[in-house]
Order: structure tokens, then C-alpha cells, then sequence
């Protein structure tokens, strides 16, 4: 069996000219998780592999002009315990806090979730409702921004080149009238794959009684996850009260009902996601206030 | 290639294969067998083994990926050949049925003590919750780690 080559670069310089080695069957490899049974398994035989856990510069979580930015190779552990974070992004610090077990969340990073582009990629639904922004480095050492959205090609595949890497991500922190949650629904309550799951920010008015905007994005449902305006439309401009919370419920369900008509998961998934909404709500009423 | 890191306090020097996993160098390369495969995948938590402290699935990292750090196993917890004072309380408490799941829960116990000294049921509970036991039902398990804590406290 061919042993691939491995490149550890050290800088986002060296990143670079690793990247310009790359071959559609090269692999980034950041803290593992997803990759390392893959290499084992399911025939996954890189030439190249490129180890970017040297990048020490990826890791980190930082607010610049304005904009909460998260190096790539920032663990799911690091972002849990991030306290501004919680407050920025609750929905992000949430579903880092959800990924895994504490080993899966001290090696799991956010570039690699979202490089790694699973169905049910508990950072997807977070970074896709704040409407995050990727930073793309290619070989020629130039970084790009793009909307999370466009990286999403389909279930287990990005639009990214083989010659580029994520570096990191950016988006605007809440404001103070705004909630932010995220909720999962998996076979057990921790260290569960994501059967549904979901990020929701509201926006509220002065008296805290209307919400007067609302988004949410949905995991698990979907080849890749998606940003829902017709569910969010069951809360934007609507009074927080029971009536509110139970349309909005009902918008979920009916969401999955046209997403997976022909799916054996139907079923489950349209009355399990109406027990998910509650859960978001009661979520977003414990949320900080940022 | 070349690898250099740190197991259990001395330094390793081994050439490795570029894709061979941290588990398989400790136990086949090292002889470090305490560190069990189980499930291959993450899941079972066997295999958690410490990075500078952290606690991590050995099946998970590539070997490469510990050049210039720090690896403890299960066989850095003894000194002069006797079991520190987490291994005696699983001793002590029965908190060992078959065995197989023990040095994954000793080395997820040990990243949490070492950062929260005195912590709750329900933080033993997290912190274990990647660790799978198939004998004991976890309770005497938790009762052990509690109770090395509260001797940790009182000897101070």
C-alpha cells in the first residue's frame, strides 16, 4: 500500500506552498476526528496529507473591527469555554458545547467541521444563521472571503479547490436585543450524532414582548444545511407567547415535511423537530443577554 | 519519518509511518498496551490518552501530530511501580469490572482533575461522557473519581 506523503506546514507561508502540491486526492487533515477512521476504513488513500495542526497562528478567537473572527484550527473545547463567545454568538458557543465528548471537542476544530461538510455538522447551522463569512488561503498565499453558503456544494463536499485551505471565519456579534440558541436532537443527549439540529437568533423589541425578526438554519435535514425564511416568518413580528412558539413549531414540521417528502426518516423527523422548536425557545429565553 | 515527542516523562525517538495513528505507535511500536482500541472511531473512548494535558482519542490522532509535545497513557500514572491515588480508588471502590474501559476513564478523570480539583457528580458525568463502560453501569465509577478528589482535598 502507498504510503501518502505528509507536510506539516508551520505558517500560513508553508500552508501555501503545501497547497500548491495538492492533487484532488490530497487531504487536509486538522484535528482529526472525521479523517482518521476514514484513512482506516473506507478507502480514503491520500498522496498527500497536510497536517495542519502546527498552524498554532489558526487557533484563536478574537474581536477585530468590529467582527468576532475564529481561526480555523479553534477546538470546539476552545470555544466552548470562550465566555465572550457565549455572549457574541450563543448559538456557536452552544453548539460547540454540544459536539461530541470532551476528547471529540479538545481535537475537533471548526475548520475541520465545516471543510469536512457533513449533513449534520453541528457548527453549520451557528455559522450559517450569523451569516459568517470563510476566509479561503490558496497557493499563492492570497486569502479570499466568501460566504459560508457558497462553500456548500452537497453532503460531504465543499466548493473549495483542492489548492485551498480555510483559515478562518468572521461575522457580525449580536446586539442586545438579540437571543441567539442551538438545539439537537440525537439518539442520546451527549456525545450523539445529530439527528436534527438547528440555530435560531431573534430579535425583540424594547418591551421584550414582539420578537420583530427572526432566523434560523437547519442541520440534518438537508444533503448540506440551510438557512429557512418561511420558518422563520412564524416568528418575525410576532408576540412572545405560547400561540407564537406552537406556529412556530408547526412551521418546523411542515419545513421538514417539504424538505424530505420521499424519506423514510419523514415520519420521526416531522414530529421529533416540533419537540427541537420547544427546545430552541427555551433556550433562547435562558440565552445571555449580549 | 522521523518522529520526536514525550511519553510518560521520556523522550521517544521512532521512525514512523506518515499516516500511522498515535494508538498503534504506543502499543506497537512503544509497548504501551494500557491504551485499549475499542471502537476505532471516537466513540468508546478506550484509547483517551493526554496531549500536553489534554485529553484526546489516540485512534483519532496521527502520531506525526504529537512531534515536539507531551503523551501520557494509563502507564504514566503509577510512580515506582504503585497506582496513584485515582487508580486506588477504583481499586478500592470496585469501580473495575473487566478493565477494558479503565485506562480511557483513568486518563479522562485525570484531564478533569487537573483542572477542577473539587468537581460536581454532573461534571464527572460530563467529562466521562465520551468514555463507554459496558460492566459497571458508571456508578462506582463517578464514586471513585469523586472520592480521589476528596482525598486530594484533604491531604492539603
Amino acid at each position: 500500500m502507498n504510503r501518502p506523503e505528509l507536510l506539516a506546514p508551520r505558517d500560513l507561508a508553508a500552508l501555501a506552498s503545501a497547497l500548491s502540491r495538492a492533487t484532488p486526492d490530497s487531504r487536509l487533515i486538522a484535528g482529526g476526528t472525521d479523517l482518521m477512521p476514514r484513512l482506516r476504513t473506507s478507502g480514503v488513500r491520500p498522496d498527500l496529507l497536510i497536517d495542519l495542526s502546527g498552524l498554532r497562528e489558526l487557533a484563536f478567537i478574537r474581536r477585530e473591527c468590529g467582527l468576532v473572527r475564529i481561526g480555523a484550527m479553534t477546538t470546539f473545547a476552545q470555544m466552548q469555554r470562550d465566555a465572550m463567545l457565549a455572549i457574541d454568538a450563543n448559538c456557536l458557543s452552544s453548539a460547540a458545547a454540544h459536539v461530541g465528548s470532551a476528547q471529540i471537542r479538545n481535537a475537533a476544530t471548526i475548520g475541520g467541521n465545516v471543510a469536512n461538510a457533513s449533513p449534520c455538522a453541528d457548527a453549520m447551522p451557528a455559522l450559517l444563521v450569523l451569516g459568517a463569512e470563510v476566509g479561503v488561503l490558496n497557493r499563492t498565499g492570497k486569502v479570499q472571503r466568501r460566504a459560508l453558503r457558497d462553500l456548500l456544494a452537497e453532503a460531504g463536499k465543499t466548493t473549495l479547490a483542492a489548492d485551498e485551505a480555510i483559515v478562518d471565519f468572521s461575522f457580525v456579534p449580536l446586539s442586545a436585543d438579540h437571543r441567539s440558541a442551538f438545539g439537537k436532537v440525537g439518539a442520546r443527549s451527549s456525545v450523539a450524532v445529530a439527528e436534527l439540529n438547528a440555530a435560531m437568533i431573534v430579535k425583540l423589541d424594547g418591551t421584550r414582548r414582539t420578537i420583530t425578526q427572526a432566523r434560523i438554519a437547519f442541520g440534518s435535514i438537508a444533503p448540506t444545511a440551510f438557512v429557512d425564511d418561511r420558518v422563520a416568518a412564524a416568528l418575525s413580528d410576532k408576540p412572545v407567547n405560547d400561540a407564537t412558539i406552537e406556529s412556530f413549531s408547526q412551521a418546523c414540521s411542515n419545513m421538514v415535511s417539504r424538505s424530505i417528502p420521499d424519506r423514510s426518516s419523514l415520519p420521526y423527523k416531522r414530529h421529533a423537530i416540533r419537540g427541537l422548536a420547544y427546545d430552541l425557545w427555551s433556550a433562547i429565553q435562558g440565552a445571555p443577554d449580549p | 519519518m522521523q518522529l520526536s515527542t514525550v511519553v510518560n516523562g521520556t523522550r521517544v525517538d521512532l521512525d514512523i509511518a506518515p499516516d500511522a495513528r498515535l494508538i498503534d505507535v504506543l502499543r506497537n511500536a512503544l509497548s504501551l498496551t494500557g491504551t485499549k482500541e475499542g471502537c476505532a472511531e471516537g466513540e468508546c473512548g478506550a484509547c483517551t490518552v493526554l496531549i500536553d494535558g489534554v485529553a484526546v482519542n489516540a485512534c483519532l490522532v496521527l502520531a506525526a501530530q504529537v512531534q515536539g509535545k507531551s503523551v501520557m497513557t494509563v502507564e504514566g500514572l503509577a510512580s515506582a511501580g504503585q497506582p496513584n491515588a485515582l487508580q486506588r480508588k477504583f481499586v478500592e471502590l470496585g469501580a473495575i469490572q473487566c478493565g477494558f474501559c479503565t485506562p480511557g476513564m483513568l486518563m479522562s478523570a485525570t484531564a478533569l482533575l487537573a483542572c477542577n480539583s473539587k468537581p460536581s457528580h454532573d461534571e464527572i458525568r460530563r467529562a466521562l461522557a465520551g468514555n463507554l463502560c459496558r460492566c459497571t453501569g458508571y456508578a462506582a465509577i463517578i464514586e471513585a473519581v469523586a472520592a480521589a478528589a476528596d482525598a486530594a482535598g484533604s491531604a492539603k
